[in-house]
Parts: structure tokens; C-alpha cells; sequence
């Protein structure tokens, strides 16, 4: 009874204590979002870091995206195609809405960010957290410049202006992805298939799809270099905050969708 | 030299169990070269941090020119640090950046510079500590001692009137350590720099300190001169500076 008693509070002690620390890092990283989102307002404006920024986490990003968007298209107009028409015949003449609606609202966006929450969240994260192990972080705020303002921002803006257009192109190799191979196994003329698209997908979808993706952005960056400016203690500390990064912002892309979209909804977006 | 420059005042630092420092007193005049010494783990670089702002005390204030730096807004310590340059023990140069980009840091930030003036300075304050015809190169491709030097130059790049070095001679062969010790003397004579060096090398220090200070148990033991530390007999004292393994320091 007594040695209940004692586990019982020993495990209650420690449930407190991972909650206090659970509460003390949304908190941390809620100032250092704050702080981010300030210093993209103040002087001075590093374009060209920002610039180098979007090429690394932008443009080296696109083969990643735009090739798995191909290959989601593909694949899913395999996998639709042939139960379709063996419930309801003549169905997949909506194929091209199917699989471009698909797309455009959920598949290229969550994809995208999730892939480039491995390559780019990954990166951002051993980048800075080396940084801040090796004292280079130090190193900069005795050179009079902020860390966060120096680290954060431009990964910050690139993030948040290259997830969403790598979406837009994602979303239009996805549709095509679709096409030929509904074209090729499935016989569905071209035409169709973007005719079917066309009446099915409206603007609204559009907007809702690729606006979740600056949520995302943000997301991804924030979380990346906040878990970088936390690493601590070696080459060890370096690869937890990597791996805590990429965890961290797959979790946050899956759980933010759904209350984002939710709330598209009540917008009747 | 008596107008004070750095004030410690009652500092004191913990971290969890551990007290670091337990109440560090301290004067550092302008133009003065200050040697900090003491075990490893006795809180040196903590003191050094302190100093430059990038650690906070626990209690107690450090003063530079009569401001509490620790009470100063962003942009008013930002325009402190601009005249305050720090070595890092591990030398810190920016991995991404070559040595050009790391010594041109500060100027092309805080200068109106143009490139070939850059230039000139980069090259400038290279050769001053040793260095030539290696601005293209990364950091990664240095030895420990060329890092520290490329460190030292970055340090120095905007004519600070405070530099601080932490270890500048530990991992540089014994040639190029009198070297470093050299160029700590002359750059102070020369510019009526304020030094703050720590070290663990008690030639360097003898050789080049005009004040040391001795960190032990968390508060300073020995504040004097060279002459007073040769002449010292506490033990405690002694037995760091005849580098003995046995006496009152623990070795754990
Ligand atoms: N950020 C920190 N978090 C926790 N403990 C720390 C931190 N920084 C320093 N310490 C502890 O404070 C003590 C003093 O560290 P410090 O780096 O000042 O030693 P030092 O005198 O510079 O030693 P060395 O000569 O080896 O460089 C050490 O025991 C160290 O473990
Ligand atoms: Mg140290």
C-alpha cells in the first residue's frame, strides 16, 4: 500500500515535471516567434542573405517537390482508376476533377511541406544548432548583431514566400502526373481529363490549398531554427535538435491542417 | 592609468547546484593588460562572458565606462559592443563565411565601406596577426592556431578599445604563443587597448601581464602584479603557479 502510495506519487511528480517543461518550451518559443516576427520589421535588411536563403531552402528544393507531386499524381490515378469503374461505369470521366481537387487542396500542399520539413527543417536546424555549439551564435551578438534577427529572419522569409510557390508547382506536375496516366491506362482522353478539372476546382480551393502553405512555411522555419538555438552540448546535442526539428514540424503541419482547414471552412473557403 | 574602465561588482553565477562565482570583485583601468587565471572549470570564460554581455549574473553588475551593461537597452549595448572585440576560446569563426567575410564581418555591417577598402583593412589586420594570402580560404581548411589568429583579427577589426581573449595561446605552438603574447603587447601599446586575456600559461602571463588576477573557489584570491604572484606565499597560489600536482588546490 505504501509503496503504491510512493510510485503513485514519484510518477505524478514527474508527470508535472515533463508538463512544467512542456509549458516552458511553448513559452520559450513563443517569444522567439515573437522576436522573429519583429525583427523582420527592423534594420538592417540583409537581402542578400535573404536571397541565399531562398535559393537554398527554395531552389534546391523544387526537384524534391516537383518530383514526388509527379509521381503522387500518378499513383493515385492508378489506384482510382480501375475500382472506380468497376462500381459505377463512365465514372472516371471525372478522374481530372478527382485527383486535381485532391491536389489542389490538400495532397501538393501537406506534401510539399512535409518533404521540405525533412530537407529544409533538417538543415536549418543542424545549421544553427552547430552554430550555437561551436559558439559562433556568441560570436555574432559580440559582433553587435541579434542571432535571431541575423538567423531566424531570412530562413523565416524565404520559408514563408518559396513553400507556398513550390506548392503552386507541385499542384500543377501533380495534375499532369494524373493525366497521363489516366491517358495511358485508363484511356481517358487529355481533354476530358482537364475538362473534368476545370468545372470541378474553383478559385476558392485554390486559395485555401496554397494559403495553408505560409502557415506551414512558418511552421517549419520557426520551428527549425528555435530548436538550433537550443542545441546544446556537442555534435550529440546538434543531431537531437535535428531530429527534434523534423518531428516536431511533421506533427505541426499534420495537426495545423486540420484545424486550419476547419477554420477555411467557416470562411467558406 | 588609474581612471577604472570595467567594473565587476559582486558578481555571482550559478548554474542548478554549482556556484560558479561566488562574488567577483574587480577594477580593470583603461589601457591595461589584466590576465585571468585559474583552473580549468573555476569559471574563467563565465567571468569573460559576463564581461561581454552574453551570460547574465545571477546578482551583481558589470560596469563599462560607468554603464551597467546588463541594464542596457539592445541598441545601446549593440553600440557598446561595437567598441569591444572578444576572442573566442575555440576561435568561433563562421563556418559558412571565408576568412575574408569573417574579418570583414563587423566593417561591411556597421561601416560605409566599399569592397577594395574592405579589402585593405581585411588584409591589414590579417598581417598584423601573422597572416597573409589566406582571406579565400574557409575556416575549416585552418590549424587551430591559424583560427584563433583569423578570431583575433575579426576581434580586432573595428579598433576596439576593449578586447577580451579567451585562451589566445592554448593549441598555438610555443613560438607562435610569444608571437600572440607579443602582439597582445603591442596592440595595446599602440592603441591604449584594455586587455583582458585569460590563460592558463603562466610564462604568457608573466611575460606580458601588467596586472593578474587569480579566480579560485569562486571569488578572486590574488589580485596584484607579476611580481606580487612570484613573491606570493600562499599556498594556493604557489601551487598554481609552480604548476605542482600536490597543495590546497583539488585536483577533482
Ligand atoms: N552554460 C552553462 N551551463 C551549465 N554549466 C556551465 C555553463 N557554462 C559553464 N558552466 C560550468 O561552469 C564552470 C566554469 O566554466 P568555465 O567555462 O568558466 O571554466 P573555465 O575556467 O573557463 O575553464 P577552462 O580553463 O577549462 O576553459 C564549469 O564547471 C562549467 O561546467
Ligand atoms: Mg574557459
Amino acid at each position: 500500500m505504501r509503496k503504491l502510495k510512493q510510485s503513485l506519487l514519484s510518477f505524478f511528480e514527474r508527470l508535472g515535471e515533463a508538463i512544467l517543461a512542456l509549458l516552458e518550451t511553448i513559452g520559450a518559443f513563443s517569444i522567439f516567434a515573437g522576436q522573429t516576427f519583429r525583427y523582420c520589421f527592423v534594420p538592417p535588411f540583409d537581402f542578400r542573405n535573404l536571397l541565399y536563403q531562398m535559393s537554398e531552402i527554395g531552389v534546391k528544393s523544387i526537384p524534391v517537390g516537383v518530383v514526388s507531386s509527379f509521381f503522387v499524381g500518378m499513383v493515385m490515378a492508378l489506384q482510382l482508376g480501375g475500382p472506380m469503374e468497376q462500381q459505377i461505369q463512365g465514372i472516371s470521366a471525372f478522374m481530372g476533377g478527382g485527383i486535381s481537387l485532391a491536389m489542389v487542396r490538400e495532397l501538393a500542399p501537406v506534401l510539399t511541406s512535409v518533404l521540405l520539413a525533412g530537407r529544409v527543417g533538417s538543415s536549418i536546424a543542424a545549421e544553427v544548432g552547430t552554430m550555437k555549439v561551436t559558439e559562433q551564435i556568441d560570436a555574432l551578438a559580440t559582433l553587435a548583431t541579434n542571432p535571431v534577427h541575423y538567423l531566424s529572419v531570412p530562413r523565416f522569409l524565404a520559408a514563408l514566400f518559396c513553400i507556398p510557390m513550390i506548392t503552386v508547382m507541385a499542384i500543377v506536375v501533380g495534375i499532369l502526373g494524373g493525366a497521363l496516366i489516366s491517358n495511358i491506362s485508363l484511356d481517358i482522353p487529355y481533354n476530358l481529363y482537364f475538362e473534368s478539372a476545370r468545372t470541378l476546382v474553383r478559385t476558392k480551393d485554390l486559395v485555401s490549398g496554397v494559403s495553408k502553405t505560409f502557415f506551414f512555411g512558418a511552421e517549419i522555419a520557426l520551428i527549425a531554427c528555435f530548436s538550433g538555438f537550443r542545441a546544446r552540448g556537442g555534435a550529440e546535442g546538434v543531431g537531437q535538435a535535428t531530429i527534434q526539428a523534423v518531428v516536431f514540424s511533421f506533427m505541426m503541419i499534420i495537426v495545423s491542417d486540420y484545424f486550419i482547414t476547419y477554420i477555411f471552412q467557416l470562411f467558406g473557403l | 592609468m588609474a581612471e577604472v574602465h570595467i567594473r565587476l561588482e559582486n558578481l555571482c553565477k550559478s548554474f542548478g547546484a554549482k556556484h560558479v562565482l561566488r562574488g567577483v570583485n574587480l577594477d580593470i583601468y583603461r589601457g591595461e593588460i589584466l590576465y585571468i587565471i585559474g583552473k580549468s572549470g573555476s569559471g574563467k570564460s563565465v567571468t569573460l562572458k559576463n564581461i561581454a554581455a552574453l551570460m547574465r549574473p545571477d546578482s551583481g553588475r558589470v560596469l563599462i565606462d560607468g554603464l551597467d551593461i546588463h541594464a542596457l537597452a539592445e541598441a545601446e549595448l549593440n553600440q557598446l559592443r561595437r567598441k569591444m572585440g572578444v576572442l573566442f576560446q575555440m576561435a568561433a569563426l563562421f563556418d559558412s563565411m571565408s576568412v575574408f567575410e569573417n574579418v570583414a564581418f563587423a566593417p561591411r555591417r556597421f561601416t560605409k565601406m566599399g569592397e577594395d577598402e574592405l579589402r585593405a583593412l581585411v588584409q591589414q589586420k590579417l598581417e598584423l596577426v601573422g597572416l597573409r594570402n589566406v582571406e579565400h580560404l574557409n575556416p575549416s581548411a585552418l590549424s587551430q592556431g591559424m583560427q584563433k589568429r583569423v578570431g583575433l583579427a575579426r576581434a580586432i577589426a573595428l579598433d576596439p578599445e576593449i578586447v577580451l581573449y579567451d585562451e589566445p595561446t592554448t593549441g598555438v605552438d610555443p613560438i607562435l604563443a610569444a608571437a600572440v603574447d607579443d602582439l597582445i603587447r603591442t596592440l595595446n601599446a599602440k592603441t591604449g587597448v584594455t586587455s583582458i586575456v585569460i590563460s592558463h600559461d603562466i610564462n604568457s602571463v608573466f611575460r606580458t601581464a601588467h596586472r593578474v588576477a587569480m579566480l579560485y573557489d569562486g571569488v578572486f584570491r590574488l589580485v596584484g602584479t607579476p611580481a606580487d604572484f612570484r613573491n606570493s606565499d600562499d599556498p594556493v597560489v604557489r601551487q598554481f603557479i609552480d604548476g605542482s600536482a600536490h597543495g590546497p588546490i583539488p585536483i577533482l
